[in-house]
């Protein structure tokens, strides 16, 4: 992987092709320039449709409401995965850092909630700018600080919360998880933190996120500080992770050191899925979103076609390589 | 204008030069240290059983150890070494509870290999990156296993998976003495062998390994099979350390084999290290494992220090060199 | 008072001294060309202006003051702007993104696309870059991403702007446009270095030229009071002659040799004989100036067509003739070689030696005894993180292991092939053992072309074979090319650099959106007709 695939760099001039596709339309144009959204959303139809052919309750409001409790954590974590990807690294340490948000806010959760919120955030927060501290100072791939972090995380989880339990408040449980005076909170919280994400995607910081990620020695280059941004980057998925972790400890009620695990694979899954670079520099947040959701969905939708639950993860690995092979032939043309 | 003569530099200058260069010679030093210390200052270390059974428990991590060497040389990462060596421990227990160990051992290594080959396939076909083709077989073959064993694995005693688990030639388990053989095939492979030359151009460069006429797929079937037949192995030596099989007893191996890898000064990107490096790397997680085993602590200190210690060592001697 | 002193300075690596003690200034308003071969120590010294590295000793002084704690922020915000050879673009970032890279203007904090974009528009205007800025720089052409890069660096309104082979992807109309920036920029009072390996641009276009020479300064000139040989003069060493070889035919070998040796780089004495042979073999044969075919055609393409880059191409490579790619950057021929190597997919027929072949990938080629060198070596032509030898060796696998059955490579047959083309081609390392990347440009386009050598290859594909290469190195490989054909081999090359098409080419194949739609060979090749089929896109008959 060390050498970055020079896309359409290697494309000589467009205008050379015969009777090259002038007039497209501005349709077209959106939709290659958005391909990964469109893609994503037609499959999130499909699947909705046929969702819904076994759980006819499927868009009532409780429905939604139970099932958007249960994708927050993937969804947050994989924004997360992707924040850090975008800047051209990887974040192995995921789980074990969503884990140990969740054991914070469950043993602190009594205490009161906000209290026991921000400390969540801030433990989150401040492993992932350890992470990028030593990714941006020392030189170290960020696979294998991640890998190292992860057993790091994991430990400091283990102290926190040694065996799964700690409490979280029911009525906040409740509230959680089936609608707050008829409002689902976690449709809720991911809509602002798009919005977040959003506002970050226009700052200084969003663009030398994308900017380092895209061309690290350029954006060094070109002044920008591009220790500080890959620190920035990993605080930010800090943010994400820890809201994933309080997420999952509100959805369960309780913590658990050991359930952070699957969440590392399946952000990866997810960011990739969207059509985040591995190499970093490109990928849109709300594609990760819909991929998150997707492989929500078709977990779910394995239960409930009746299959044994053990064919799950089977799946869950088959449709992983056949959704990301049909995407890289898809976009073959634009990388060859 | 031309060549220096190759022996232009002199002896010492050149030991230092290879000595800065080569992180598996550092790999080694930290592992002769860090014994040193646990026969010192640590209780238990000083005796020639301690010994033994250190280098036999590292040979599990070891084997697994080689072939992810081989995987990561040419930049790439086998994250499924976790599900490969629970599949084949838990299918040799199911087939020779009915037909026999060898059947089993058999029947164990094919299953291993085909999932090798599947990544391979994966990666160089269908181009989804190693970490997440690897990762999905491996998800794929814990779920398979579910279904196969339907949730409760059988245990069985193989009685030549037993004796090479557990038996010593002059006095040396025969676990360590197949763990060694492996590497020095895998040497000749990787650094001796014309698929080592392919599989060193490709974790330099895939772009200009395809434009020299490497042969891309052949390398990564070689490489992805080998690494997946070892973990295969391995499985097989701890189902005969063990006598039992779970559908979990892989799951340290898939982080572990990494940092062995890595420890032992192999660059996680590809293309620079030596398969010796990654013996002293497994033999150095093993040995610091027993040593916060033998302290007393709590799991979660254990693995706080465990990691602290690798992220120190990996400052020490395995940072990339910046371009 | 000059506005940046380089004063003393001396920089090493790895105990390798690339800088003794140079020193030179910029006067405002002024453009000094910075000359030297490859590995001469410009682009060393340039990073130090920049703030990429920090000198070991010496002083740099801008605008009075000594650079302190000196970073590529620090450089461009007391107004030094940099292009660089290597682009600092993010591909999949917008034109418009990448022109304010670093420091975009913001409203309250936030970054508005169309606010960006709007703002960008007079300053590509400015380098003559018609251009929507919100594509992204990935999906332009080398050159006008050059341009941008360009763009890029007047955004901060430089009061130094450096030029660091900014030009190298660029063709004539480009070049124009950033000279006229240049004037632009010294008509206003800012100064500008330039560095370029195009002999002719500088002297069109600088005040003043300091010439390096293994890391030292050899003399400053006034161009006035200087001229294109004393300048070659000072950066080699020595007189330079002969740049280019007599061409097919004229060499006065009347058969092909067809000798088991592996070519090599001729000595001096050599090529001023085989000079010496050419004019006989012109005098006698000045009655029959009918330009000599070779040895039969080895590659017939017919309607090679790369979907997107070309169409349509035919072409036939004859044994002993060196057919060369011409026109404006951009226009297929680039695809056309990736094509005949198997690297990238096309149609067509293609036939070797009259039969039918399939090139579907570059191990076909290769089996076809196709060689091809690319033009980026970073990337393609060579794994520059590995050593010499493995480079060698890589792509002669067959040699080094004899028996082929028994897989293990022969470290001794290995030593002899690697000491044995580091000899012939002249290659300047310190051992099999150095990194490829430590080596020049002109070292490393040796190894990447000595690679294919002991295979003996009958089809020689080179793209750009002396972009960015030194004169001397530019010379010697010139020279090889020939020996290569005179042995047989037929050799495509493709060049932005018409002076190079007509110095060395048999013939010339003028490719315009995709399609060739002139061949120039014999008297008609000439620089002139070159330029106007380039540009025009038709036949250039006068």
């Amino acid at each position: 992987m060390t050498d970055q695939p020079v896309t359409e760099r290697s494309v000589p001039a467009r205008r050379a092709a015969p009777g090259g596709g002038a007039g497209a339309g501005r349709f077209g144009g959106f939709l290659r320039r958005n391909l990964d959204v469109t893609g994503l959303c037609a499959l999130l139809v499909i699947l909705l449709a046929v969702y819904s052919q076994y759980d006819s309750e499927l868009f009532t409001p409780s429905s939604i409401t139970i099932l958007s409790a249960q994708f927050l954590p993937l969804i947050l974590a994989a924004m997360g995965q992707s924040t850090v990807m975008l800047a051209g690294g990887i974040d192995l340490s995921l789980g074990a850092v969503l884990a140990l948000a969740m054991a914070v806010f469950a043993v602190r959760a009594e205490d009161g909630v906000a209290v026991a919120a921000v400390l969540a955030l801030a433990a989150a927060v401040s492993t992932g700018v350890a992470n990028g501290v030593l990714v941006a100072y020392a030189g170290l791939p960020p696979i294998i600080v991640t890998l190292a972090a992860s057993f790091l995380w994991g430990g400091v989880t283990l102290v926190v919360l040694p065996q799964p339990g700690g409490s979280v408040p029911s009525g906040l449980v409740d509230a959680y998880n089936n609608g707050w005076n008829g409002l689902a909170l976690p449709f809720v919280v991911v809509g602002v933190v798009l919005l977040l994400w959003k506002t970050v995607r226009t700052t200084r910081f969003g663009l030398s996120l994308y900017a380092v990620g895209g061309n690290e020695h350029g954006a060094y280059a070109s002044g920008i500080g591009t220790r500080t941004v890959k620190i920035g980057a990993y605080g930010l998925a800090g943010v994400f992770v820890g809201l994933a972790g309080i997420g999952l400890a509100i959805q369960t009620g309780s913590g658990d050191a050991t359930i952070g695990t699957p969440y590392t694979l399946n952000s990866i899954a997810a960011s990739v899925l969207a059509g985040v670079s591995f190499f970093g520099g490109v990928g849109q947040m709300r594609a990760t979103v819909l991929a998150a959701l997707l492989i929500g969905l078709l977990t779910n939708l394995l239960l409930f076609t009746g299959l044994s639950p053990f064919y799950q993860l089977i799946m869950q690995g088959a449709v992983l390589i056949v959704a990301i092979a049909v995407k890289t032939f898809a976009t073959r043309e634009r990388t060859d | 204008m031309t060549a220096l003569p190759r022996t232009a530099a002199s002896l010492p200058r050149r030991l230092t030069g290879t000595l800065k260069e080569n992180r598996a010679a550092w790999a080694f030093g930290v592992l002769v240290v860090t014994w040193l210390a646990a026969i010192l200052f640590a209780k238990g270390f000083d005796s020639v059983s301690s010994f033994r059974y250190l280098v036999q428990t590292a040979a599990f991590l070891g084997i697994v150890g080689v072939g992810q060497t081989l995987v990561v040389m040419m930049s790439g990462i086998d994250l499924s070494v976790s599900g490969v060596v629970a599949l084949s421990a838990v299918v040799c227990a199911q087939v020779a509870s009915g037909s026999g160990g060898t059947a089993g051992i058999a029947v164990a290594l094919a299953a291993s290999v085909l999932v090798g080959l599947a990544n391979a396939a994966g990666v160089t076909w269908l181009r989804v990156p190693p970490m997440v083709m690897t990762l999905a077989t491996g998800t794929i073959v814990a779920g398979a296993l579910l279904v196969y064993t339907d949730g409760s694995p059988k245990s069985a005693k193989v009685a030549l998976l037993g004796s090479l688990a557990n038996d010593r030639v002059l006095g040396v388990p025969l676990a360590f003495v197949l763990w060694i053989g492996i590497t020095a095939v895998a040497a000749w492979l990787l650094h001796a062998s014309r698929i080592g030359r392919y599989v060193f151009a490709l974790g330099n460069g895939e772009r200009a390994s395809r434009a020299s006429g490497v042969p891309l797929a052949r390398t990564a079937f070689i490489a992805y099979g080998t690494c997946a037949l070892l973990a295969g192995v391995s499985g097989l030596v701890l189902l005969g350390f063990t006598s039992t099989s779970s559908l979990t007893m892989g799951n340290p191996y898939q982080l572990l084999s990494i940092a062995s890898v890595v420890l032992g000064g192999t660059s996680i990107l590809g293309g620079r290290g030596h398969v010796l490096g990654t013996v002293a790397g497994a033999l150095l997680l093993t040995l610091l494992t027993a040593l916060l085993a033998s302290w007393n602590m709590s799991e979660g200190v254990r693995q706080i220090v465990l990691g602290l210690l690798i992220i120190g060592l990996l400052l020490a001697y395995a940072r990339e060199r910046r371009s | 008072m000059a506005l940046l002193a380089v004063e003393q300075v001396s920089k090493s690596f790895a105990g390798n001294r690339v800088l003794d003690r140079v020193s030179f200034d910029v006067r405002p308003g002024e453009v000094l060309a910075l000359v030297g071969e490859n590995g001469a120590g410009k682009s060393t010294v340039l990073s130090l202006v920049t703030g990429l590295l920090a000198p070991d000793s010496g002083r740099i002084a801008y605008d009075g003051e000594p650079l302190r704690s000196w970073s590529p922020h620090r450089a461009r915000e007391v107004g030094i702007g940099s292009v660089h050879q290597e682009l600092s673009l993010n591909p999949h970032q917008t034109v418009a993104e990448n022109v304010f890279l670093g420091q975009w203007p913001s409203r309250r904090g936030l970054i508005l696309r169309r606010d960006l974009a709007r703002r960008a528009r007079p300053l590509l205007d400015r380098v003559g870059l018609d251009v929507d800025p919100l594509t992204r720089a990935g999906r332009l052409p080398l050159g006008q991403q050059q341009l941008v890069e360009l763009a890029k660096a007047l955004a901060s309104g430089p009061r130094l702007l450096i030029l660091d082979e900014a030009t190298s992807a660029l063709d004539d109309d480009q070049v124009r446009s950033v000279f006229a920036v240049v004037d632009e920029l010294r008509a206003a009072g800012s100064s500008v270095i330039i560095v370029s390996h195009r002999m002719g641009e500088l002297f069109a276009v600088s005040d003043r030229l300091t010439v390096l020479k293994d890391g030292e300064v050899m003399a400053t000139r006034e161009r006035a009071e200087t001229d294109h040989d004393d300048i070659v003069r000072l950066m080699i060493g020595r007189e330079l002659s002969d740049l280019f070889p007599p061409k097919a035919g004229m060499s006065g070998a009347d058969e092909l040799a067809q000798g088991d040796e592996i070519a090599a780089i001729p000595s001096e004495k050599e090529i001023a004989s085989e000079k010496a042979a050419a004019e006989d073999a012109t005098a006698d044969s000045a009655d029959d100036a009918e330009p000599a075919h070779g040895g039969g055609t080895v590659l017939r393409a017919r309607g090679l067509t790369v979907p997107g880059a070309c169409e349509g191409v035919d072409l036939d490579l004859e044994a002993g003739r060196i057919i060369g790619l011409g026109g404006l950057q951009g226009q297929g021929q680039r695809a056309v070689l990736r094509a005949l190597f198997g690297l990238v997919r096309h149609t067509g027929r293609i036939e070797l030696d009259g039969r039918p072949a399939r090139l579907a990938s570059p191990r076909e080629a290769i089996r076809h005894r196709i060689a091809y060198v690319p033009e980026d070596r970073k990337v393609e032509g060579l794994h520059v993180a590995q050593t010499v030898r493995a480079n060698l060796a890589l792509t002669n696998l067959d040699v080094v292991t004899p028996g082929r059955r028994l897989l293990t490579v022969d470290r001794g047959a290995e030593a002899r092939l690697v000491d044995d083309l580091v000899e012939r081609m002249r290659i300047r390392v310190t051992g099999p053992e150095q990194e490829a990347r430590r080596l020049s440009g002109g070292n490393q386009q040796k190894v990447a072309l000595a690679r294919w050598l002991p295979a003996k290859p009958r089809i020689l594909l080179l793209a750009e074979p002396t972009r960015g290469i030194d004169v001397g190195t530019k010379r010697e490989i010139y020279h090889l090319l020939r020996r290569l054909a005179d042995s047989g081999v037929a050799v495509l090359i493709t060049s932005g650099d018409t002076m190079e098409l007509v110095g060395l080419c048999d013939e010339v194949a003028v490719m315009y959106e995709g399609a060739v739609v002139d061949r120039l060979a014999g008297d008609g090749l000439t620089e002139e007709r070159l330029v106007r089929a380039s540009v025009t896109g038709t036949v250039a008959d006068d």
